[in-house]
């Protein structure tokens, strides 16, 4: 179920028998700027289009899907990741929030925490024999890790 | 002054942001290079090139989303990526023991798999101090949904066993046990308390995992149930669990006789009501004295592999619409073939069919009797596996489209490389009856695996003479060995007579699996 919020919104409008011949309705969505909004619809719709088009084959759907995912990829910056999974979270838009989320998680994957604190703009807060303790405890989890 | 400030500040601003902006649109201009390492990660990466315009200026890009969220992100990490998290700072510190999942996979955490002796970090270490580690940060332990671990060299099932017996069983919604022992004669025996779990939605266990389920054993909300050659206490054991599930909605089963030996008798009886998804792989050879008996109305899915013994029961499924039936050949009986088609006439209303060229050819063998079931509602058939194992299988396949009258889609997919490919096989010289299907329903035929020899040219050239309403042939190529002069091939077979007006021809070179 896509955009379940605004689902829930319409249920509601139904509820209430507001009626004024209107054909759009105004749905107020204080905590989502336009633009994650317009990414948000465009992706829905393409899924729903996706699947509509290859309505017996899951696989096709799936590959057609994972194209569509990284063309869009491509176009977003890390910084707009942040305001769309905030918007997808409000909106309560699932499948895109995993997507997003599935983004950031794979950027960081097998990196090196110096890459990870700048990619994402953190400054350690630790004191400097408190970062060296940690360090020695999760020796195990750095081996292997890629070079920038 | 004041005023001028704030004035100077905006129009700074703006122009930051317009710098940003142009900054942000050459970089779209130049293309992305794609991470080609590993394909499940090459769509993800470009976001890390991405990454590139941020640490000039070390903008925290994160910390507005709320802890919820962050652990959402950690949730799709590896364990050992979420875990190292905990430095980056004091806020992300504890974040990761809230991810409710713990996945210890010896595979994934083990490098290189699965030589462990040399390393200086053994498996059991890292589990260990990850459990530790969890529970020492967070206060009170927080919930753990799912607990994974697969352990499969110098398996140690006593601390499994401890691990288990940890996780909180109000909490836990998913368990996934796989381990290899290094003692085979001392499985891993559950906690009892496991039995009773009320809140266990998927369990899964394998290979050194001894069964032994008290009789007053339930599982509420139990809906997916995997068991994969683990050992059975008695013969009720399997009973037991079963009947202890009343949501029970997908079952897999993969039993071997090796592992039955302490049971002189084990009937196998799936008798659940509410049922959708069966998969059973059968290893028992027919002449051991053990039997299934499936009854499950409800099914929509079924996948069989394995043998099938005379006492063996399938009771009808109307309602199974997908299946896969790999039948393994038992040459020391004799009505082997008869007993394949009746399992096969239970599936008499299946839509969507997968078989293996093993089982088609029993079914030929036994197709000469009477009782032969037409399905109706077949519209896609998939033959699996060797299709040039036997001189006659293509007969076979050709033989097996009459009884499937309104097929839209046949997929033949060959899988090995055999030296047969190379002699001109007599049986295709052949004339056969056209199977009814071609002339009405067939619209798509694909062919997977095509390696270029003479015998695959002459069933192409076949299917498309026969094929009347035929809308797309789809060849593709095998990726070992590589096929040389692809053009060539794709300028032959195109050249084919075409019975259909509208057909389609499509080759493709691509990597196929």
């Amino acid at each position: 179920m896509k955009f379940c919020a605004v689902k829930q919104y319409f249920d509601d409008e139904n509820n209430n028998n507001i009626t004024s011949g209107a054909s759009t309705t105004m749905i107020p969505l204080p905590n989502v700027e336009s633009h994650p909004l317009a990414i948000l619809i465009t992706y829905c719709k393409k899924h729903l289009k996706i699947k509509a088009n290859n309505a017996d084959n899951k696989k096709e759907t799936e590959k057609e899907m994972e194209q569509y995912e990284q063309e869009l990829l491509k176009k977003v910056m890390p910084q707009e990741l942040t305001e769309l999974i905030l918007a997808a979270n409000y909106l309560n838009f699932k499948e895109a929030l995993d997507f997003f989320c599935r983004a950031v998680a794979s950027a960081i994957q097998n990196k090196s925490i110096e890459f990870v604190r700048k990619f994402f703009g953190l400054e350690s807060d630790f004191e400097l024999g408190e970062e060296e303790k940690l360090r020695e405890e999760f020796a195990w989890s750095f081996e292997g890790v890629d070079e920038d | 002054m004041k005023w001028q400030m704030i004035e100077t500040e905006e129009r700074e601003r703006r122009e930051r942001q317009r710098i940003e902006r142009a900054e942000r649109a050459k970089m779209r201009d130049q293309g992305w290079l794609i991470d080609v390492t590993s394909t499940s990660r090459r769509r993800l990466s470009s976001v890390r090139q991405n990454a590139h315009t941020n640490t000039d200026d070390g903008e925290d890009i994160i910390s507005s989303l709320p802890d919820s969220l962050l652990c959402h992100i950690l949730s799709f990490l590896p364990i050992r990526d979420s875990v190292a998290t905990s430095i980056l700072s004091s806020r992300w510190r504890p974040l990761w023991t809230l991810v409710p999942i713990l996945h210890l996979d010896q595979k994934q955490l083990i490098e290189p798999y699965p030589d462990e002796r040399n390393k200086k970090f053994k498996f059991v270490d890292i589990v260990l101090r990850i459990w530790t580690l969890r529970n020492a940060i967070s206060n009170p332990t927080p919930p753990l949904h799912k607990l994974f671990i697969h352990w499969y060299h110098y398996c140690l099932p006593f601390y499994v066993d401890t691990l288990v017996r940890a996780a909180n069983l109000r909490d836990l919604q998913e368990l996934d046990l796989h381990l290899c022992n290094y003692h085979p004669h001392q499985p891993l025996e559950l906690p009892r308390s496991l039995y009773f779990s009320t809140t266990l939605v998927v369990l899964k266990l394998g290979a050194d995992i001894r069964l032994n389920p008290p009789s007053a054993c339930v599982f509420p909300c139990l809906r997916i149930l995997l068991l994969k050659c683990v050992t059975f206490a008695n013969r009720d054991s399997l009973p037991t669990i079963l009947n202890a599930c009343p949501v029970l909605l997908d079952l897999s089963l993969h039993v071997v006789d090796k592992y039955l030996n302490n049971l002189d008798e084990f009937n196998v009886i799936v008798l659940v009501a509410t049922l959708k998804r069966l998969h059973l792989h059968w290893n028992v050879h027919p002449s051991s004295k053990y039997i299934f008996q499936i009854n499950t109305p409800a099914l929509e899915y079924i996948h069989f592999r394995g043998y099938l013994n005379r006492d063996d029961v399938l009771e009808k499924l109307p309602d199974v619409v997908e299946c896969v039936i790999q039948i393994e050949d038992c040459e020391k009986s004799d009505d082997y073939a008869k007993r394949v088609w009746d399992f096969m006439g239970k599936l008499y209303n299946v839509i969507s069919m997968e078989l293996s060229i093993i089982t088609a050819l029993i079914l030929f063998q036994g197709s000469n009797h009477e009782d032969i079931p037409t399905f109706h509602n077949l519209s896609s058939l998939k033959f699996c596996g060797d299709l040039w194992y036997e001189w006659y299988a293509w007969h076979v396949v050709w033989l097996l489209l009459c009884w499937a009258p309104g097929l839209q889609t046949l997929v033949i997919e060959h899988s090995s490389w055999l030296g047969y490919l190379n002699k001109r096989n007599p049986f295709l010289e052949e004339p056969l009856d056209v199977p009814e299907c071609m002339l009405s329903h067939l619209t798509t035929c694909v062919y997977k695996g095509f390696g270029g020899y003479e015998n695959e040219m002459e069933l192409v050239r076949q299917i498309l003479k026969a094929a009347k309403v035929l809308k797309i042939m789809k060849i593709t190529v095998s990726s070992y060995p590589i096929l040389e002069n692809k053009p060539h091939f794709r300028k032959e077979l195109s050249k084919f007579y075409r019975g259909s007006q509208n057909c389609q021809f499509v080759f493709d070179e691509g990597h196929f699996i």
